[in-house]
């Protein structure tokens, strides 16, 4: 190497930048990194992008079935993230929470102008929509992580009655209605609210047996 | 009140309220700290639920999709452009700072200066293993798609052999059920060889008897023929019996005539007569053999030609000119011919007598001219 490559070399270049600046970003917490998504910084939000993008898409395939629509919901949520990150607010409660919550309402959004639910997708049919060609850049470490609390949260799941669950799952995977519950499952709403508040009760003590933290 | 805001709560917090409900408890929750801390709680249970679907990696190209945007909007605000290199600046400035100045400067200058060559030198290496590490990605990534394809159009080929397994399956059962068929039709078949062995066995009895018939046949047409020829033969002599009764018939009248001409020749006091022919029948002779006081007579005459149908000889008395029919003579083949004449006077009374040719039916007319003739002596 020549002296005058050095010297090139030892002006910053983007991918530089990312090589040095990867180790560091990695270890700024999920708030951290919302402080310099909100100074404008790509490089931040792009290691959230790589520590949740799986969970959000996950979530947006779960509620609209269709992987294309779904990318679309990833790629929107994150950038409301990039230009919406000064609302978001520690005392809302977790990073995390506020991103799903994103991903969540989008996908609502869109039924609502599709004026139609898709039909639900299962486990099997979700993991047979996986790309199996993974993004290298994901962060493997926080996509552990989330298949972790992606188990725990399932297992508490499954602890529930299933009335119980399915009056959840169909207020928060469908956004029905206590009215639309209770016709979809025929039952009065005075037992869609108690199945709901049980329920929710059963979730909590089960995500916290689980050692469920978000 | 309290009771139906709780119970929305949950909905609440999901969120599927319509916009009165929502106001309601919004309005009750500015007022109510605890359920404030209660929602909160409900809140972060129901975040939880965002974890339930299967976590699914996006694509590299969402990611460089998603971050092209961030970029590209980065550069259209300052601050974002600011923010990549303020880091490392920031980095260094603390580091300079932090170890001071004045005497230090030239040592903390040609230390920096070192670190920096030796960052230069560190950033080379990791460039060139990340272009390399890309590069690689590079490569993988076309091999993958074709790998996702591959396995897609495996998962195609198991459906495929499951469907044809299945089906081989069916197959197998229904050539399974045609074999049992076959076996079946082929006991029922040998079952309907030995009947039909059985039936041309007896269909060659009956062809023997049936063979056999036409010797009964010939039997009894032989049987027949001799019946037939037997009949004929029968006819035969019952048409002879019939002519040896009539010539014994004839020759026992003959017997009788000849006896009666015997009795009267030998009675006591007969006379004989004669007759002769005429120029007609020159050979014709006859004898009229009676006693003349009797009223019997037999008559003998010879030399009479049998006549033709339909003609006879009729004997005839004469007394006083009278001529009186006596009888028929019938004579035979040699021309004899014998009459027992019976009168109602006594033929010594008569004159004459006389034979003459008469039609059958002749009647009660005059007779023809006399053949024969004679005359009764006194």
């Amino acid at each position: 190497m020549t002296e005058d490559q050095l010297v090139i070399r030892v002006a910053p270049t983007p991918r530089a930048t990312e090589a040095v600046v990867d180790a560091e970003i990695g270890n700024l917490s999920d708030q951290q990194l919302m402080r310099r998504v909100v100074d404008g910084d790509p490089l931040a939000l792009e290691s959230l992008y790589g520590r949740y993008a799986s969970a959000v898409m996950g979530l947006a395939f779960k509620m609209l079935g269709e992987r294309s629509l779904a990318e679309e919901v990833v790629q929107e949520t994150f950038w409301r993230v990039w230009r919406n990150g000064a609302t978001f607010r520690q005392t809302q409660g977790a990073f995390s929470s506020w991103l799903l919550g994103i991903t969540r309402n989008l996908c609502i959004d869109i039924w609502r102008r599709r004026n139609s639910r898709p039909q639900p997708v299962s486990e099997e049919e979700t993991r047979s929509g996986s790309n199996p060609l993974p993004d290298p850049q994901v962060d493997v470490a926080e996509s552990a992580w989330t298949a972790i609390k992606h188990r725990q949260v399932r297992t508490a799941m499954d602890s529930l009655p299933p009335a119980q669950r399915r009056v959840l799952e169909l207020a928060y995977f469908w956004g029905m209605t206590r009215q639309e519950i209770a016709d979809d499952m025929g039952i009065p709403l005075g037992t869609v609210h108690t199945r709901a508040r049980l329920g929710l009760q059963k979730l909590r003590e089960a995500l916290q047996q689980e050692g469920f933290e978000d | 009140m309290s009771d139906s805001i709780k119970e929305l709560l949950p909905f609440y917090a999901l969120g599927v309220l319509n916009e009165q409900e929502e106001a309601a408890v919004a309005s009750y929750l500015a007022n109510n700290p605890h359920l404030q801390a209660e929602l909160s709680e409900t809140k972060q249970t129901i975040s939880a639920l965002a974890y339930a679907p299967q976590p699914l990696r996006p694509t590299p190209q969402l990611r460089k999709k998603v971050m092209d945007r961030i970029r590209a909007d980065s550069r259209t605000n300052p601050a974002a452009s600011a923010g990549e290199e303020s880091n490392l600046s920031r980095s260094l400035k603390n580091i300079w700072s932090h170890f001071g100045s004045g005497a230090m400067t030239p040592v903390l200058v040609g230390l920096s200066l070192f670190i920096a060559v030796l960052a230069g030198i560190w950033v080379y290496v990791l460039q060139n293993e990340v272009s390399r590490l890309q590069a690689r990605v590079d490569m993988l990534i076309p091999l993958q798609v074709e790998l996702n394809s591959l396995q897609e159009e495996n998962q195609t080929l198991r459906q495929e052999i499951t469907t044809q397994r299945g089906e081989l399956i069916s197959f197998v059962d229904t050539l399974s059920t045609l074999d049992n068929q076959v076996t079946e039709l082929q006991t029922e078949n040998s079952l309907l060889d030995q009947e039909l062995g059985k039936q041309d066995q007896l269909l060659g009895i009956m062809q023997e008897q049936l063979n056999q018939k036409p010797d009964e046949e010939s039997i009894l047409t032989n049987l027949a023929q001799e019946l037939s020829t037997q009949s004929e033969t029968l006819a035969a002599l019952n048409t002879e019996f019939a002519q040896l009764k009539a010539e014994n018939a004839a020759l026992r009248s003959e017997l009788q005539a000849q006896r009666t001409v015997m009795v009267h020749a030998t009675s006591p006091g007969v006379q004989a007569m004669g007759l002769d022919g005429t120029e007609a029948f020159p050979n014709a002779h006859g004898q009229l053999i009676a006693n003349p006081t009797n009223e019997t007579a037999a008559l003998v005459v010879t030399g009479l030609p049998p006549l033709q149908p339909g003609f006879v000889y009729k004997f005839w008395l004469v007394q006083n000119n009278s001529l009186k029919e006596a009888g028929i003579i019938e004579v035979d083949s040699e021309g004899l011919g014998i009459l027992v004449v019976t009168s109602d006077t006594a033929i010594g009374l008569y004159d004459a007598m006389g034979i003459s040719i008469e039609p059958v039916n002749a009647g009660q007319q005059s007779p023809n001219d006399m053949i024969m003739t004679g005359t009764f002596s006194s």
